[in-house]
């Protein structure tokens, strides 16, 4: 067993892992990036900012030889550099005139000169309805919402930058600011405008009166990089950027005091001072020691779902190739064991991650489909490794490591910039959470794990009708896990109507998720009912059970197509044609492994 | 299977009552602390002044008072119209309550000039600061635009910030709120 863990252990090593220190600096911006902001409603560590901004910009949570993190850093604290890194990716950039590049990613410059070239364009596409877009026109709009967002970002420190050689920034010009007004309207009344009559000394007053109106006046707006509490007595509280706090009048004393904090870094940063920069960074734990944002930074680096993906794509490879090797009997054993501790090994980061997102959201983990079919997916894998475990066979390692790929690979499909947003207010509840979704979540997983076996007791009646005894034990497993999917689909609907009673006044309105609720229970009981009485024979009972998998997908997904009734939180689009491709591809693979069953049973009977 | 059922049941039970259990107990019990407790509340930050007749002092000299610490200047218009109301309050509020009306005029002589045309004498709780550098305005109090007062209790916590001109500062009550 040790050599199992030491291969595992090596496993991991192999592991995709973020790189830290970027090239050109040596500051480590790690500590930096779990301080905290209010971004979308909730806040998180600047880590998680970071991520989300670069993943809609460049549609990917880092760059080459930069964290999301050290690209958040340069963007804020020295932006003059951060406006050439390419970081937005630009599909269709030959059509604004641009070179196409190897990963189509460019710069703030390059997308600045799109967004110049097509001013009137954009100008005209704002009075047009969204729907009306061309595609062209849509990506267009797309750039132009990037651009408007990092121009923000680019600004939300200008304000403490140095603006000259001293190290001086604009508040420290603010407090001269009327003194220089007054002298510039002065210069101006006696001189006039032309610069050329003034002297060195008048120019440079000037010019920086200028520059401060000229900063104050591009700061307008600028409300995105929130990172200071509006009342830092109270724990629910709106956070509000520098600039917001400085032309709001909404500062304080402990805002001036953590201001002058961000001030001090943003100069360790431009000296490269890695102890100054260290220690600056640890006085703001005076300010802020959530342990909930640097969770969430350690839970955004490790990245452990991707982990557990790998593992159970190992743990269905070794434990196919077990089965190949049939003649090698100690080979077999070695495989299985170490398929079995791969798939264990997954289940356990992929509960470590579930377990970090009930922490970090403080809710259960079934707020968003996305979150559900990672939930679901645990459910069918931790079921199995009880099957596989309790009953010693290598059947629950096999789908359990198939039912982990393919569920996760479907998460992929529905995880959004920022798989941890704010929920809809009417799911903002941790007890109908807790209750109904949980357990209609639990009741979907074990539908498809009931779904998967079924699926792998009909192959095995084809390939191996002489097994009678494995293949009875396989159907009563098969029985076992309909009964207990019936349990939490009717608990679980029958809470919802609770819920629902609650919420809009009603039990039943016969609502079209409502109705695909309903649809999984019926589909079960008729299940059960009907081999009870007899009217459905065993292999009727199987298939019908492998049918499960698309009963549930379209009370999971298909309904949310429809786009009609109270769960508007829920809709979806663009996913008929996947749900339509899974629904022919289920009835052809159920109905052939029926057919070829049927004629092989046929056979083994005469 | 019975007992395994059993126990699921069971599980879902101590579930249920545990998400109800932390539901009832969350929303209501942080938002609103008692109305006597101050200890989340913030601090003035501690200055030390100058007055217009070349007096020095410090905040905290006047611990077990309440403190108005107003930031204005001659220059601006809502500073000036709300003066003589400010004047008004700390001589109608004679004991311990005092008024650090901090300008951030740059010349002394704007300050005295806006003072000697002003129709009102300034009492002794009444005192008039200069902060031509913006220290105590900009740098501690992060006060930019004018005016902008600080509601300090007796034991020099910040019971409120009010931004901009105010027209009720005479119903100011004895636990800084205003009757009107």
């Amino acid at each position: 067993m040790k050599k199992i863990y030491f291969f595992i252990l090596i496993l991991l090593c192999f592991m995709p892992y973020p790189s830290h220190g970027s090239e050109g600096t040596k500051i480590n911006v790690g500590a930096w990036s779990s301080l905290p902001i209010l971004h979308e409603g909730r806040v998180k560590p600047l880590d998680s900012f970071a991520r989300v901004t670069l993943k809609s910009f460049a549609q990917t949570d880092s760059l080459r030889g930069l964290s999301a993190s050290e690209w958040l850093a340069l963007s804020v604290f020295d932006p003059a550099t951060a406006v050439y890194i390419p970081a937005f990716k630009i599909r269709d950039a030959e059509s604004y005139g641009l070179s196409k590049t190897k990963n189509r990613l460019y710069s703030y410059t390059d997308l600045g000169k799109i967004i110049r070239d097509n001013q009137d364009n954009i100008q005209k596409l704002i009075q047009i309805d969204e729907k009306e877009w061309a595609s062209s026109q849509f990506n267009l709009m797309s750039h132009y919402q990037h651009y408007i967002l990092y121009t923000q970002i680019l600004r939300s420190l200008t304000l403490i930058l140095p603006i000259n050689e001293e190290d001086h920034n604009f508040l420290d010009f603010k407090k001269r600011q009327k003194e220089l007004d007054q002298k510039t309207k002065s210069i101006i009344k006696n001189k006039g405008t032309d610069l050329e009559k003034y002297t060195d000394e008048e120019k440079e007053i000037a010019f920086l009166s200028y520059q401060i109106n000229v900063i104050e006046q591009s700061a307008n707006g600028n409300v995105l990089f929130r990172i200071i509490p509006e009342n830092w007595e109270q724990k629910q509280t709106n956070w509000l950027s520098p600039w917001d706090i400085i032309l709001s009048g909404k500062g304080s004393p402990k805002s001036a005091e953590y201001m002058k904090i961000w001030q001090q870094m943003a100069k360790t940063y431009h000296t490269d001072d890695v102890e100054q920069w260290s220690q600056t960074i640890e006085s703001t734990k005076t300010y802020f020691d959530n342990p909930k944002l640097r969770v969430e930074k350690y839970y955004n680096m490790l990245n452990l779902l991707h982990c557990a993906l790998i593992f159970y794509i190992f743990s269905f490879l070794f434990i196919v190739f077990s089965n190949l090797a049939n003649n090698k009997k100690r080979w077999r054993n070695n495989l299985e064991k170490i398929s079995f501790a791969l798939l264990i090994s997954g289940a356990i980061l992929q509960s470590i991650h579930i377990i970090l997102r009930i922490y970090i959201l403080e809710r259960p983990p079934v707020g968003t489909l996305y979150e559900s079919i990672l939930f679901v997916s645990l459910i069918c894998v931790l079921g199995f490794v009880y099957a596989a475990w309790k009953q010693k066979s290598k059947i629950g390692i096999l789908l359990g490591g198939l039912s982990g790929i393919l569920l996760l690979t479907t998460a992929q499909g529905f995880v959004s910039e920022d798989s941890m947003g704010t929920l809809v207010a009417v799911l903002n509840t941790n007890f109908w959470l807790g209750t109904h979704v949980l357990c209609i979540t639990i009741g979907y997983g074990t539908c498809l794990m009931a779904s998967l076996m079924a699926h792998y007791d009909l192959f095995m009646r084809w390939q191996h009708p002489e097994k009678g005894e494995a293949l009875n034990q396989s159907y009563q497993n098969l029985k076992t896990v309909v009964v207990l999917s019936l349990l939490f689909t009717t608990v679980g609907t029958i809470l919802g109507g609770i819920w629902a009673d609650q919420s809009w006044g009603r039990f039943w309105g016969w609502d079209p998720k409502e109705n695909g609720a309903l649809l999984i229970v019926l589909w079960l009981a008729w299940l059960l009912h009907s081999r009870v009485s007899q009217h459905l024979t065993k292999i009727g009972f199987i298939v019908g059970s492998a049918f499960l998998s698309v009963v549930v997908v379209l009370a999971w997904f298909g309904v949310n197509l429809l786009n009609v009734g109270l769960h508007s939180y829920g809709f979806i689009s663009g996913v008929a044609f996947a749900i339509a491709s899974f629904t022919i591809f289920e009835l052809a693979l159920i109905g052939g492994l029926w057919g070829l069953e049927n004629k092989k049973r046929t056979i083994y009977e005469n | 299977m019975k007992i395994n059922i059993f126990l699921l049941l069971v599980i879902l039970g101590v579930v249920a009552l545990w998400t109800s259990y932390s539901a009832t107990r969350s929303p209501q019990s942080d938002s609103s602390p008692k109305e006597e407790d101050t200890s989340h509340l913030m601090p003035a930050p501690d200055f030390t002044y100058s007055t217009v007749q070349g007096k020095t002092g410090n905040l905290r000299d006047h611990k077990g008072k309440t403190l108005l610490l107003h930031f204005w200047a001659s220059w601006c218009g809502p500073c000036l119209i709300e003066f003589p109301d400010l004047v008004e309050l700390a001589r109608k509020k004679p004991e311990n309550f005092v008024i650090l009306a901090v300008s951030t005029d740059k010349n002394l002589a704007d300050i005295n000039k806006f003072l000697a045309n002003l129709d009102k004498t300034i009492p002794e709780n009444f005192i008039v600061i200069q902060d031509g550098d913006k220290k105590i305005s900009q740098d501690l109090y992060q006060t930019i635009k004018l005016p902008e007062t600080y509601l300090i209790n007796p034991d020099q916590k910040i019971t409120e910030k009010r931004i901009g001109p105010q027209e009720n500062w005479l119903s100011l009550d004895n636990n800084n709120e205003t009757t009107e």
